[in-house]
């Protein structure tokens, strides 16, 4: 009943805003570092985060964050971590995620690999498309915060790279994330 | 397998040309009310050289086991059988009927190894007992290694002579292992025996799917770092990338017609839908534009639809397209979480993995959503695969502590492990028929 409403109004949200910025939402061309060296010219459609649900004042408040972090010593990348079945950024996951965005700004010659992992439940193939949606979403969070698109790529592992074994929540609540490798 | 095939294991009717055969003495679609009583005499070294007599009693082993797999036989104790002295070579006319009939036997299977210049002879010949009558004879030549591939052959013959249908027991399973620490693929004989490994990419492989003529095997694999879908020919191992698109290239399946292959993409912003590629990778169509994950695709045997997992109502649940209208209806409602369809070669049951607690249990459902039942209820089990004859379920299970493959009838009665020792193997796919003839 839960999901369902949060569903329904997840929906309305995306009505609402997709219609508010689909004149806005640009299309930018970048120049995207393939995996395996060499490089290709995409055009890739960055959507707004309006699938979260999240709010352009939202977003200026955390650039505005991100700003102030830049200028601050010792920023590093950091984990970010999901609930189960759910691919959604928590308070928690934003503030790192703008820690996230301060170190690429600041180090913006370096690509960075967003790796998404899900807990050993679930099915192999489910788990491999929601990792994609992790790292999709810390992905284009970041984008929408300032980074550029072009240090940023994604893979998703599914369930078959688990941080930590084990077989219970709290071993599957550090399983559930987006990692952030440095190429 | 090779080997067996480059040996041309000849293979000849004793009697006349292959013809269907005149009485069905057993009917499948039917639900079974008794089984069909069947006595397998042991197999005899005809030609007294002692080397031998394992391929004989191999013989013997593999046709019991088979039938006995089956489900529909009820196998005479053959420490019951009356020995017949004035039978000593494998003529059926000495055979005492009356010996047979009594111990209740309806037929009755009977065979011979024979020591050749090159190689052996096997001979083997089923019978109807209750008429006295010859059903069929079959010749074989091998090595004594084919010994478990003849006995499969014979198997299949008698299903073919008593159901009317094709026999199993020369199919094979492709599944996942991480034995070596890896993910890879490999395949198992049905009853398994003859474990091989099929790749060795040293990342992650997963979702084997064979290609409806048994030749290939696709699979997922992120060999070169994304989740690509490769091809490999089973016979020349030969290996080659089809789909590596931007994002998850993930879970294949070949269409019956061998046309077309569905598989999940995720280009859209990492949003997973359902794709229609052509076997050599060009992507022919996108079946869904939904926000939510759409995954695990697999045909209907008469090709005209596809079920596939969606959570796009919250949770992940079985939804069903039509291919022609691109239509799509809910399967399953009970619980919150039913992944991983496989469709009935038969057409009317859907199996599916259902998620209660943290464990999964394998289920089937009618195709308009009525009758779900549950097939397991011990371990985590999933990845439900059908045989090709649609009566068993391939499925990978926890049940005696690492991930095993397992199959069962259809109905979850005579459930038996496949595959053992180290590691966990997962995602059965079992292959179309075969025969190496």
């Amino acid at each position: 009943m839960e999901t369902m409403k949060r569903n329904l109004w997840l929906l309305m949200m995306v009505i609402f805003v997709v219609s508010l910025v689909s004149l806005s939402a640009c299309s930018r061309r970048s120049v995207k570092k393939d995996r395996r060296g060499g490089e290709t010219l995409e055009e890739e459609a960055i959507k707004p985060m309006s699938e979260e649900g999240i709010s352009e004042q939202e977003l200026e408040e955390a650039r505005r964050k991100v700003a102030e972090l830049r200028g601050k010593e010792g920023a590093v990348l950091a984990t970010v971590y999901f609930e189960f079945n759910d691919f959604s950024l928590s308070e928690q996951a934003k503030s790192v995620l703008a820690q996230n965005a301060a170190w690429l700004m600041n180090n913006s010659q370096r690509d960075v690999i967003i790796e998404g992992h899900c807990d050993e439940r679930g099915t192999d193939e489910y788990n491999i498309a929601l990792g994609e949606r992790r790292a999709n979403s810390a992905k284009r969070y970041l984008i929408s915060l300032g980074v550029s698109a072009a240090q940023l790529s994604t893979i998703s592992f599914g369930e078959e790279r688990p941080d930590v074994q084990g077989h219970t929540e709290e071993s599957w609540a550090k399983n559930r994330r987006a990692e952030f490798v440095v190429q | 397998m090779k080997k067996i095939i480059a040996l041309c294991m000849c293979m000849m009717m004793l009697g006349a040309a292959r013809v269907l055969p005149a009485k069905i003495y057993i009917y499948i679609d039917a639900p079974a009310t008794s089984k069909f009583p069947i006595a397998i005499e042991p197999f005899r070294n005809m030609s007294g050289v002692p080397g031998i007599n394992d391929v004989a009693s191999s013989l013997s082993t593999v046709i019991s086991g088979d039938l006995e797999i089956s489900g529909l036989f009820r196998l005479i104790d053959p420490k019951t059988f009356i020995a017949n002295p004035a039978d000593q070579d494998m003529a059926g006319d000495r055979i005492k009927w009356d010996d047979w009939s009594l111990l209740g036997a309806e037929a009755l299977a009977r065979g011979g190894v024979y020591q050749e210049e090159k190689g052996l002879r096997v001979e083997a010949r089923l019978y109807d007992v209750v008429r006295g009558s010859f059903l069929s004879g079959k010749r074989y030549f091998g090595e004594p290694g084919d010994a478990r591939l003849m006995g499969h052959k014979f198997a299949d013959e008698i299903i073919y002579q008593l159901t009317g249908q094709k026999g199993i027991f020369q199919t094979k399973i492709a599944f996942v292992s991480d034995r070596t620490g890896r993910k890879e693929a490999y395949l198992v004989d049905f009853d398994g025996k003859n474990q091989t490994q099929v790749t060795s990419h040293r990342s992650i492989v997963l979702s084997p799917a064979w290609s409806p003529d048994g030749k290939k095997l696709l699979y997922t694999s992120y060999k070169s770092g994304n989740p690509d879908v490769y091809l490999r020919d089973l016979f020349h191992g030969q290996e080659t990338k089809i789909s590596h698109y931007r994002g998850i290239n993930l879970a294949p399946d070949w269409s019956p017609d061998g046309g077309k292959i569905v598989l999940t993409l995720s280009e859209d912003n990492g949003n997973s839908d359902i794709y229609l590629i052509s076997p050599q990778g060009e992507k022919l169509k996108r079946l869904t534009k939904e926000w939510a994950n759409d995954v695990s695709p697999c045909w209907s045997p008469d090709g005209r639809e596809i079920a596939f997992v969606s959570n796009r109502a919250g949770n992940p649940q079985i939804y069903i397209m039509d291919m022609s209208t691109e239509k799509v209806r809910r399967l399953t409602f009970a619980g919150i979480y039913n992944t991983s369809p496989a469709w009935s070669p038969r057409g009317d049951r859907i199996a599916y993995a259902s998620m209660a607690g943290n464990a999964f249990s394998i289920c089937t459902i009618n195709t308009d959503g009525s009758n779900p039942r549950q097939l397991t209820d011990s371990g985590s089990c999933e990845s439900p695969a059908w045989s090709p004859d649609g009566r068993h379920i391939a499925f990978s299970s926890s049940r005696t502590g690492k991930k095993k493959i397992h199959i069962m009838l259809a109905d979850g009665s005579g459930a038996r492990q496949v595959t053992g020792g180290e590691g966990n193997d997962t995602n059965p796919s079992w292959s179309p028929y075969i025969d190496y003839r």
